[in-house]
């Protein structure tokens, strides 16, 4: 997902597109689990939407952007009437000159975007946010239950949200604008803090408070924050090449420090929390291979970045058509952090392989 | 076994063996506020079954969440007097420091799950209280096979029924082996069969799960329940104690059950029948009830009126079913093998007639009620409304002759103020503005007594009132057919006999009125038909009598209490068995 969300780059891209796209596929032929080819079908309505806008936003670039210095073909041009624009501020015109870099412009957008969805529809047919909350660290456990409800309440929303435009329409009243929708959102409301009562009642009864002892390392946690906030803050403001001596970004020493308290902190609170797990969410040897193929790519993405600075982009992470198109150029850490990710996806080919008689 | 508030418990605690003691407690949310809770005083022994019953608003849920602390804690407010549930204070230890003497389960169990598979929601409460793995495991499997749940074990709880749901929530609260069990108002969402099952469950919890636990005797000691219901009928037997809340702020009544229902509106049939004909003891149940003689055979010129029932006179048809089909789309491509929800489904209704919607949870009744009023189209087969198949309509053509209450009644209300939602239905279905009693009080609410309440908004209503308001905007629109799903959920005794006398009112102005419900006293007071559903079929469909009398009637539990005790279709109602009844039924 980090990729996708990151780069432009048509390779990088199109190699996430695949191996996105080829996990979704598994899972939605998966033979032995049934509960994941009817998640997949089940995302397959919105995946379809999804390809369908896609496919749009890679028009809108070359038919209303004309910037670029390859020009292929010449439509006809109309200025699009758009009424109220200010005095001096040319109409956009529909049509004219179709560039090169406008179409690679919009094809990669779109492969970023269906790559997106994939993912996440992946992420979610695949992943089960209660399992997800045991493997969690024990700090991270109450929040991690708050997004466990939080998960679950969604579909509830948008069942009763359903529902209630049901009755409504009975009563006559119709979804024709924004302002209509303003009962709906009131009824829903209403309904959705009744609901949350209960369920903190229903939280307090079960002894989710109780298990909060004396909590210390609040105030590490504070200083960490502190030290993150502190170090994005520079990152963003600071002139570029500030703090940069020997080679070594010494700028980001405060958020590096920021990390590193983060994890002492939250280590700390999970050896005082006395809250317990049914299972230990037993790591198998695949889930091992997942996690550290998804967080090695991260860490090789981030320093493709790093290594790739601000000023002359050698990563090919930051390739941009504009203003004329060259070959998207890609860094071996790039393709590196790619081929993680296919890791799993060979891995598990081979367990069954083994397993196979 | 039973003790009251007037036992006098030990200076230092808890009198031995009392599992809950409560002397003289009051409550109020406000420090300014009206007295909620006063004067409540009684004592629960070991192992022992209190029954709370009340009109809704009497303090019925205050006074359970006041057991394990989230009534002040959570709600805060100002409590007097003394408190103690299992040898705890849980005004000093909050709901937290309660939760592993106290399990609770709440109306709705939907809105208190936190998981999304039945293991993980179970043991949600063991892990919060830091149980070691181990012994976390034995004590899910002890509760889930106790309530048999094991093969439900991994199913994701939304796949689960109503039935299913109420008994995962039970599992929640016991696996803690909490010394004391609360559950309010636990089948107000369950078909009857599904309500026996879980009161049968509940019987036998200290065979099923003590089995496996220990040991019987010196073993932990047997689970205290605190139930609260509005359907007494199924549970003041099965009560060995009964907190009787009246008005609110008034002391409630405390006793053994036969005592404090005998002059309680809210008492089963058998027991007001009984108060009428002078019965000693008073009776709870048809089985102690047997021992009396029915009153044809004690008085045989009592004047009973009965004629049996057997012809409906029935006016023209309005709405006409003809084999109905429904599936949900999208259903058959994920390759699952799911029924149709509902599979040939024919009936008409006439105008005037009281119908009766039956059936378990599942069965396609909301289906159907959606299907006449067209928010769902058929699948296969169609609805005609005089005549006219109703997919050559608009959903506001339909509404005007069909009028439909949702479950939920606030849905539907969106107004600023309650004479506002009438007027709303009128213009929107082009009708001139409705005749008014007083200024700003359009005759459907002066009929459904909101007069007072014309310009308050919709969300400031009670809950009673609030599906008046809904009822009111629907009539606005004057139909001639009106379809109302469970409309009495929650709804105490006096409320629901209200609803049921407008009900009748209505169809005896011509207005086909088709009632889903799983209340079979108010069907047996109520309507003159019975439509039953099963698996998306017509089970029965025939004079309400002979339904409920008939084998569908006895395979799914639809037998009224009075019916249940002396078989006699003639008499299904305290009013029948009085020779009461209205000239109205022929």
């Amino acid at each position: 997902m980090l990729p996708a969300l990151w780069t432009r780059n048509p390779i990088y891209l199109a190699l996430v597109l695949v191996l996105v796209g080829g996990t979704y596929l598994g899972l939605s032929l998966d033979p032995s689990s049934e509960a994941s080819r009817i998640g997949a079908a089940g995302w397959r309505p919105l995946l379809r939407l999804g390809i369908l806008l896609a496919f749009l936003t890679a028009l809108v670039p070359p038919l209303l952007v004309h910037n670029g210095e390859t020009p292929l073909i010449a439509l006809p041009s109309v200025a699009l009437p758009l009424p109220g624009l200010p005095e001096g501020v040319a109409a956009p015109r529909l049509g004219g000159p179709v560039t090169l870099e406008s179409i690679a412009y919009g094809v990669s957008t779109a492969l970023g975007l269906v790559a997106l969805l994939l993912a996440f529809a992946t992420f979610n047919i695949a992943a089960e946010a209660y399992a997800l909350l045991r493997a969690l660290p024990r700090a991270l456990a109450r929040s991690g239950v708050v997004l466990s409800i939080a998960v679950t309440f969604v579909p509830q929303m948008m069942e009763a949200q359903k529902e209630i435009r049901e009755a409504q329409a009975l009563r006559g009243h119709r979804f024709r604008g924004l302002r209509d929708l303003a009962p709906l959102f009131v009824v829903l409301l209403a309904e959705g803090l009744e609901r949350s009562i209960t369920l903190a009642e229903s939280l307090e009864a079960r002894g989710f408070s109780a298990e909060l002892g004396p909590r210390r390392g609040r105030g590490a946690l504070l200083f960490a924050f502190v030290l993150l906030v502190a170090g994005a803050a520079l990152r963003v403001w600071a002139p570029q090449g500030w703090g940069r001596l020997a080679g070594f970004p010494w700028g980001d020493v405060p958020l590096l420090l920021g990390v590193a308290t983060l994890v002492a902190a939250l280590a700390r609170l999970g050896r005082t929390s006395q809250r317990t797990r049914l299972r230990r969410s037993v790591w198998r040897p695949r889930d091992w291979v997942v996690a550290l193929a998804a967080g090695g790519s991260i860490l090789l993405v981030v320093s493709a970045h790093f290594v790739g600075g601000n000023e002359v982009d050698s990563s090919g992470l930051g390739w941009y058509p504009y203003p004329r198109i060259t070959v998207p150029e890609t860094h071996p850490l790039g393709l590196a952090a790619l081929a993680l990710l296919a890791v799993p996806l060979l891995w598990t080919r081979l367990e069954a392989r083994r397993s196979a008689p | 076994m039973i003790e009251t508030g007037t036992e006098p418990a030990t200076e230092t605690g808890t009198a031995i063996g009392t599992a809950i003691e409560i002397r003289d407690v009051g409550f109020r949310y406000r420090e300014d506020g009206p007295p909620v809770l006063r004067g409540v005083s009684l004592a629960v022994p070991l192992g022992g079954r209190l029954l709370v019953a009340g009109p809704s608003g009497s303090g019925k849920s205050t006074f359970l969440r006041l057991l394990n602390g989230l009534v002040p804690h959570f709600h805060g407010g100002v409590l007097s007097g003394r408190v103690r549930v299992a040898g705890r204070d849980p005004v000093a230890l909050g709901p937290g420091g309660m939760s592993d003497a106290v399990g609770f389960v709440f109306q709705n169990p939907e809105a208190q799950f936190v998981a999304e598979r039945v293991e993980d929601e179970v043991a949600f409460a063991l892990e919060n209280h830091g149980v070691p793995p181990e012994e976390m495991r034995r004590r899910l499997d002890t509760v889930l096979a106790g309530l048999d749940l094991g093969p439900l074990r991994h199913r994701r709880l939304t796949t689960l029924s109503g039935g299913e749901r109420q008994r995962v929530a039970l599992a929640s609260a016991l696996v803690l082996e909490p010394e004391v069990l609360v559950l309010d108002e636990p089948t107000s969402q369950l078909d009857p069969r599904s309500a026996d099952g879980l009161f049968r469950l509940l019987e036998e919890l200290p065979a099923r799960l003590g089995g496996s636990s220990g040991s019987g005797s010196g073993g932990r000691p047997p689970v205290t329940l605190v139930l609260s219901e509005h359907r007494l009928d199924r549970v003041a037997y099965r009560a060995d104690l009964a907190c009787l809340f009246g008005d609110t702020g008034e002391p409630p009544r405390v006793g053994s059950p036969r005592e404090v229902l005998a002059d309680s509106d809210l008492a089963p049939p058998v027991t007001r029948l009984g108060r009428r004909l002078g019965w000693s003891p008073l009776p709870l149940t048809a089985a102690e009830a047997a021992l009396f003689p029915p009153p044809s055979a004690k008085d045989p010129t009592d004047g009973r009126t009965v004629v049996r029932g057997r012809t409906v006179v029935r006016g023209r048809n309005v709405v006409h079913g003809r084999d109905l089909v429904f599936r949900y789309p999208g259903t058959r491509q994920t390759g699952r093998d799911v029924p149709n929800v509902l599979r040939g489904v024919s009936f008409a209704l006439a105008a005037g007639e009281r119908v009766a919607l039956l059936g378990p949870n599942g069965s396609g009744k909301s289906t159907l009620l959606k299907l006449l009023v067209g928010l769902l189209r058929p699948t296969g087969g169609r609805v005609e409304l005089h005549g006219e198949d109703t997919r050559d309509l608009d959903l506001l053509e339909i509404t005007s002759t069909v009028g439909f209450v949702p479950q939920n009644p606030s849905r539907l209300l969106f107004q600023e103020t309650v004479a506002g939602e009438v007027r709303y239905t009128r213009e929107s279905h082009g009708l001139p503005p409705a005749a008014e009693t007083a200024p700003n009080v359009p005759v459907p609410l002066a009929r459904l007594d909101l007069a007072a309440h014309a310009e308050t908004h919709p969300f400031d209503l009670s809950t009673g009132e609030r599906q008046r308001a809904a009822l009111a905007a629907i009539l606005a629109a004057e139909p001639e057919v009106l379809l109302l799903d469970e409309p009495t959920r929650g709804l105490d005794a006096p409320r629901k006999e209200a609803l049921a006398r407008l009900l009748a009112e209505l169809a005896a102005e011509g207005v086909a009125v088709l009632l889903a419900t799983h209340d079979v006293e108010l069907v047996a007071r109520w309507a003159r038909r019975a439509l039953v559903l099963e698996d998306g079929e017509v089970a029965a469909d025939g004079p309400v009598r002979d339904v409920l009398a008939g084998p569908v009637g006895e395979r799914l539990r639809l037998r009224p209490q009075l019916l249940r005790l002396w078989g006699d279709p003639a008499i299904l109602t305290v009013e029948d068995a009085l020779g009461l009844r209205s000239g109205e039924e022929r």
